[in-house]
C-alpha cells in the first residue's frame, strides 16, 4: 500500500459539503466541524472553543468527557480516532477553581486534523476514563493519576506507573509540590499528607 | 594393539590431557579472534603478542574471583554440578584416536588412550551425562532463569542426542564396528573414482548423515544458533546465571572441551581422522591433519555463531523431531538397503 | 492454593476503591493443576534495553500475562522544565531518548517556536532536516543492532554501531557533542557550519546504502530470523490505532500516519520521500518498515544536502527578543553582547497560550505540549514520548507469546528507557 492510495481511500473530504479540511483551520470557529457538531449534539456539555496558533481547543464538561470523545471517534465524518496524548495541567497559580485541566490531544488520522479537548475538574473530583474509547489512554491516565492524583472513573487498573508503588509524598506535578521534593521540608515529612498505599501487581496484564 | 606397557598409556594420556587443556584455553582465544574478524574488530591484542596470553589472564582473573553461592541454592549439588560437566567432557577424549601404533624409542606406542569397541557410543554417553551437570546446576541455583535454562537443556539434549546417535548408525552399518580407531582406519583406504584415487571418507558415502551430525553436534554442545540453555538475551546466562569464579569457568571450559571433542569426533567419523597426504608414512603428519580438520570445524562453529540468530524453543524442538529425525531414519534405511544390495542379500 | 490476604491501605478516593481485587498470588494454580511461574524480567536484564522490569506469568515457556513496570529512570523532566527558562530546557530534552537527541531537541524547539510565532530561515530548516534524519538513522541503527542481538544475531550490533559511529562523528563535527547533542537552538542555528561537515556527510551517504544491503542480506533472507519474527507480536490496525501507537509500530500494521506527510513541519513538504507501510503488523513487518525508513532517510538527507550545500544565507531568525544573538556579534559588538546577557540571564517572556507540537521521531510521535502563563519558563510542559505510549501495547502483544518472543517484542517496540521514564 503506498502513501497516496491510503489517504485517498480513507479521505472523507469532498468539496462543498461542509467537511473540508480547510474548515478545521478556518478563522471563524463556528465553521469548525467539531464545534458545529458538538454544539448541536451536546449543547449543554460543549462549553467553549479556543483557537491559538492554528490549534483548536474545545472545553467540555467532565461528566460527558468520555461520551464526547466516543461520539467524535464514531462519527462518520469527524473520525477523530486517535488519542495522541492525555495529560493534565494544574491551574493552581492561574485561577482559583476548578483546579485541574485534563487535556486530551486528539487526532483524526483520515482527516489529518488535531484537536485538543479539555475539561476542568476540582481536586478529588474524577473524570470518566477514556480507556473504553482508546486503549492507549490506559497508561496516559495512569501517569496522570501518578503525577496529579486525578482519578479516572472506570479505569481498569489505576495505580502509579512512573513513581514507585509506595511513593508517599503525593503527586509531583502538582504546583504545590516542591521541585526538589518534600525531603527539604522535615516538618512536612512528619505528617504525611497522603496515606501510604500499597499497590501490587494486578494480574490483569494491563 | 592394547598390549603396550601401562606406563606408556599413562604417558600418552597425560600428554593428550595437557594438550587438550591447553588447546581448550586457546580455543577461547581462537574464538575471540575469529569472531572479532567476523565483526569488524581485531579482538584481544593487549595480552602478549596478538593477545596470545589472554587465556592465561582470563584464568588468573577467574581464579581470583569470589566464589558466590546464592542463599537459595542447594549447596552440595551446586558444588558438584560444574564438575560433572567438566569431567565428562574431558573423559570423552579417551577414545579419540590420534593415529595407529607407532615405534618410538624402540617402544611400540599406541596414539590413543584406549580403543573401546563401543567408542562412538562412549562419546555419546559422556555427552548425555555431561548434561546432568547443566540440569543439576540450573536446578540447584534456586534461580528461575537457571531453572528454565536447565529444562531447555534437558529437552534439547534428549532430542538432539537421538539425532546424533541416529546419524552415526549409517557408518556403523558400513563398517560393522563402533571402535573409532577402526572406523578411522577404514577411511584411510582409497577408492577409485573414475581416473582419480580419492580417500574413502564417510562424508562422501554418508553426506546426509554428515549434515545431520553437524547440526546435532552444534545443538549438543549448546552453541549458537542452538544456545538456548544459556540464551543471554532471554535467560541472562541460563543455567550459569548464579555461577561465578572457577565454577563458572568449569562450565565454560566444559563447553569448549565439548566443542573440541565434537570437532575431533566429527573429523574422525566423517573426514577420515588422521587421513591425509603422507599420514600413513609419517605419523606427525596424521596428527596435523586431524588438528587441521578440527580447527576447520571450530571455525565453522564460530562462523555459525557470528551469522545466525537464535532459534526459539518450540522451533528448536520442531526442527529436531519433525525434520531431522525423519531424515536420520531415512538415512539409516537407505544405508541398510544399499548395504544389503552390496552383500547380495536383496536381489 | 488459597490466596493469602495482604493488608494494605485503600487509597483515599472519593469514587471507587481502585486498589481492591488486585492480588493474583505469586504462584496460583492453572486449570490443569500446574502452577504458574512468576518470572521477574529486569530491571537488570540484558534485553530490556535499560532499566525496565517486566513481570511475567509463565505457563511453561508461554507467557500468560505480562506487566511492564517502568519508572526506574524517571527524572521528572516535566517538573524540572517548570523551573527552567525556555532555552535551558533544550539540554534536558537530550536525555529523553538519548539515542536520538537531535530529534528531541527539534520537537522541543519547534513547539517553542510555535508558541513564540517564530519563523526560522529556510537554510536552518534544511540543516535541521539533515541533522534530524541523521539522528533518525542513528536511532534506527541502534534499534536494529540491539533488536537483532536480542534475537541472537550477534554480529549485527557491531555492524550497525560501525555506521552509527560515523553519524556520531558528524554530530561531533557539527555541534561538538556526540550523544547529548543540545544541537537545536530556538530560532535556528547561531554558529557557522564547520568546514569539513559536508564532506563528512557525503562520505557517510556514499557508504551507507551498501551497508543497509549488508544488514538485509544477513537478516531478511535468514530462515531463522524469519521464523523468529514472522507472525510474532501481531498488532491489528484497529488495535494499533486504539493503543495510540505511532511510528513504525503503527505503520507496520498498515496505517499510514507519518507526521512528516500528514502534518508537515520544517521543509518535509518540499522533499520527496515515501512512507513505508507494513501488511501484517508483526515483528518482521516493523523490521522491514524501519529498514525502509533508513533508506528513505538516506534519500531525504541526499536531497536536502544537494539543495542547501552551497547556500550561505543566515541560519538564525531575526526576532531579537527570542533568539540568541549571533555568535560573532556577541564577541564584537556591545549591543549584541547586552542582548546575549539578557537572553541568557533573564530569558524571554513567551506569549500566553498553549501549543502542542508533534514531530515524527524515529520511534513515533514525539509531542511537546507547552502551557505558557506569559513568563520566561513554561507553566507546564508535557512531553509525549512515543515509546512510553507504544510500550503500553506490550501486554496486549505478549499474551500467548513464548518467553523468547518477549525479547523480540520488547525490541520491536523500540524503547529507550530514558524516553519512556522521562
Amino acid at each position: 500500500m503506498t502513501d497516496g492510495e491510503n489517504q485517498k481511500s480513507n479521505a472523507v473530504v469532498t468539496t462543498g459539503t461542509g467537511w473540508e479540511r480547510e474548515l478545521y483551520y478556518d478563522d471563524d470557529l463556528s465553521k469548525h466541524p467539531v464545534v458545529r457538531e458538538l454544539s448541536a449534539v451536546f449543547p449543554d456539555d460543549f462549553l467553549d472553543a479556543v483557537r491559538f496558533r492554528n490549534e483548536t481547543t474545545i472545553y467540555v464538561t467532565p461528566a460527558r468527557f468520555r461520551d464526547i470523545a466516543m461520539y467524535m471517534r464514531d462519527h462518520e465524518k469527524l473520525q477523530i480516532n486517535f488519542l495522541s496524548d492525555l495529560t493534565a495541567v494544574d491551574m493552581l497559580n492561574l485561577r482559583t477553581a476548578p483546579r485541574f485541566d485534563v487535556t486530551a490531544q486528539l487526532y483524526s488520522i483520515p482527516n489529518r486534523v488535531r484537536l485538543r479537548m479539555k475539561t476542568s475538574i476540582d481536586d478529588g473530583q474524577s473524570v470518566p476514563s477514556l480507556v473504553p474509547v482508546f486503549n492507549g489512554a490506559n497508561w496516559m491516565e495512569r501517569e496522570c493519576y501518578d503525577m496529579f492524583g486525578i482519578f479516572f472513573e472506570g479505569h481498569p487498573n489505576l495505580r502509579r506507573i512512573l513513581l514507585q508503588d509506595d511513593w508517599d509524598e503525593g503527586h509531583p506535578l502538582r504546583k504545590d509540590y516542591p521541585t526538589r521534593g518534600w525531603k527539604d521540608f522535615p516538618v512536612y515529612n512528619k505528617e504525611r499528607t497522603i496515606r501510604r498505599t500499597k499497590t501490587r501487581w494486578t494480574g490483569r496484564g494491563v | 594393539m592394547g598390549d603396550q606397557p601401562i606406563w606408556i598409556t599413562f604417558i600418552v594420556t597425560f600428554v593428550i590431557m595437557i594438550v587438550l587443556l591447553t588447546s581448550m584455553a586457546y580455543t577461547t582465544w581462537y574464538e575471540r579472534k575469529v569472531l572479532a574478524r567476523f565483526q569488524d574488530r581485531i579482538g584481544p591484542t593487549r595480552t602478549g603478542p596478538a593477545g596470545l596470553l589472554q587465556p592465561l589472564a582470563d584464568a588468573v582473573k577467574l581464579m581470583g574471583k569470589e566464589d558466590l553461592i546464592p542463599e537459595a541454592a542447594d549447596r552440595k549439588v551446586f558444588y558438584f554440578a560444574p564438575m560433572i560437566t567438566f569431567i565428562t567432557a574431558i573423559l570423552a577424549a579417551a577414545v579419540i584416536p590420534w593415529g595407529g601404533t607407532i615405534e618410538l624409542f624402540g617402544q611400540s606406542v599406541n596414539l590413543y588412550p584406549t580403543d573401546l569397541n563401543v567408542g562412538a557410543l562412549f562419546i555419546l554417553a559422556t555427552g548425555s551425562i555431561g548434561v546432568y551437570g547443566i540440569i543439576l546446576g540450573g536446578w540447584s541455583s534456586g534461580n528461575r532463569y537457571s531453572l528454565l535454562g536447565a529444562i531447555r537443556s534437558a529437552a534439547q539434549v534428549i532430542s538432539y542426542e537421538l539425532i546424533l546417535g541416529f546419524s552415526l548408525v549409517g557408518i556403523f552399518i558400513i563398517t560393522g564396528t563402533m571402535s573409532l580407531k577402526e572406523i578411522m582406519f577404514r577411511q584411510h583406504e582409497t577408492i577409485s573414482f573414475g581416473p582419480f584415487e580419492i580417500a574413502n571418507w564417510f562424508v562422501l558415502s554418508q553426506p546426509l548423515a554428515f549434515v545431520l551430525f553437524v547440526i546435532a553436534a552444534v545443538a549438543e554442545t549448546n552453541r549458537a544458533p542452538f544456545d538456548l540453555p544459556e540464551a543471554e538475551s532471554e535467560l541472562v546466562a541460563g543455567f550459569m546465571t548464579e555461577y561465578s569464579a572457577m565454577r563458572f569457568a568449569l562450565y565454560f571450559l566444559g563447553e569448549y572441551i565439548s566443542m573440541i571433542i565434537m570437532s575431533l569426533f566429527a573429523s574422525t567419523l566423517f573426514l577420515g581422522g588422521t587421513s591425509g597426504p603422507g599420514a600413513d608414512t609419517y605419523w606427525p603428519l596424521g596428527i596435523m591433519w586431524l588438528v587441521l580438520k578440527a580447527i576447520a570445524f571450530l571455525f565453522f562453529y564460530i562462523w555459525l555463531r557470528a551469522t545466525l540468530p537464535r532459534f526459539r524453543f518450540d522451533q528448536l524442538m520442531g526442527l529436531a523431531w519433525k525434520v531431522l529425525l525423519p531424515l536420520a531414519i531415512l538415512n539409516i534405511a537407505l544405508t541398510a538397503f544399499f548395504r544389503l544390495i552390496g552383500n547380495g542379500q536383496v536381489f | 492454593m488459597e490466596p493469602t490476604k495482604t493488608e494494605f491501605n485503600v487509597m483515599e478516593s472519593t469514587q471507587t476503591d481502585y486498589s481492591g481485587t488486585l492480588m493474583v498470588e505469586d504462584e496460583h494454580e492453572l486449570a490443569s493443576g500446574e502452577r504458574v511461574m512468576t518470572l521477574n524480567m529486569g530491571p537488570q536484564h540484558p534485553s530490556t534495553h535499560g532499566v525496565m522490569r517486566v513481570l511475567l506469568k509463565l505457563d511453561g515457556e508461554t507467557v500468560i500475562e505480562c506487566d511492564p513496570m517502568i519508572g526506574y529512570l524517571h527524572r521528572g523532566t516535566e517538573k524540572l522544565s517548570e523551573t527552567k527558562r525556555y532555552a535551558q530546557i533544550v539540554p534536558w530534552t537530550d536525555r529523553l531518548d538519548y539515542t536520538a537527541a537531535p530529534q528531541n531537541n527539534l520537537g522541543y524547539v519547534l513547539a517553542v517556536e510555535k508558541l513564540l510565532g517564530l519563523n526560522v530561515p529556510e537554510r536552518a530548516q534544511y540543516w535541521r532536516v539533515i541533522m534530524v534524519e541523521l539522528s533518525r538513522l542513528a536511532s534506527h541503527l541502534v534499534w536494529l543492532g540491539t533488536h537483532a542481538l536480542d534475537i541472537g544475531a550477534l554480529s549485527m550490533s557491531l555492524y550497525t554501531f560501525r555506521e552509527r559511529e560515523m553519524i556520531m562523528d558528524i554530530f561531533e563535527t557539527f555541534c561538538g557533542a556526540r550523544l547529548t547533542t543540545n544541537m537545536m537552538e530556538i530560532g535556528g542555528f547561531s554558529r557557522p557550519l564547520p568546514d569539513t561537515l559536508i564532506e563528512q556527510i557525503r562520505n557517510f551517504l556514499r557508504v551507507f546504502p551498501n551497508r543497509i544491503t549488508e544488514y538485509t542480506d544477513l537478516l531478511t533472507a535468514n530462515p531463522i530470523w524469519l521464523a523468529r519474527t514472522k507472525g510474532v507480536g501481531v498488532i491489528t490496525p484497529e488495535a494499533a490505532t486504539s493503543y495510540s501507537l505511532t511510528g513504525a509500530c503503527l505503520r507496520g500494521s498498515g496505517i499510514n500516519y507519518d507526521i512528516r506527510k500528514a502534518d508537515p513541519y520544517l521543509v518535509y513538504d518540499q522533499l520527496d520521500f515515501e512512507v513505508p507501510l507494513g501488511q501484517f503488523g508483526d515483528v518482521f513487518d516493523r523490521y522491514l518498515v524501519r529498514v525502509e525508513e533508513m533508506r528513505q532517510a538516506h534519500k531525504i538527507i541526499t536531497q536536502a544536502l544537494n539543495y542547501i550545500e552551497h547556500d550561505d544565507r543566515p541560519m538564525m531568525a531575526y526576532e531579537s527578543a527570542y533568539v540568541m544573538p549571533p555568535h560573532m556579534g556577541t564577541m564584537t559588538t556591545a549591543e549584541d553582547m547586552q542582548r546575549h546577557f539578557v537572553w541568557v540571564i533573564k530569558g524571554f517572556s513567551a506569549p500566553i497560550g498553549e501549543v502542542y507540537h508533534a514531530i515524527e521521531h524515529g520511534k513515533g510521535e514525539f509531542g511537546i505540549h507547552i502551557v505558557s502563563d506569559g513568563g520566561s519558563m513554561p507553566y507546564r510542559m508535557r512531553i509525549r514520548t512515543p515509546d512510553y505510549v507504544n510500550l503500553g501495547v506490550l501486554p496486549h502483544m505478549a499474551q500467548g507469546a513464548m518467553l523468547a518472543d518477549m525479547v523480540a517484542l520488547i525490541g520491536t517496540i523500540d524503547i529507550v528507557l530514558g524516553s519512556v521514564d522521562r
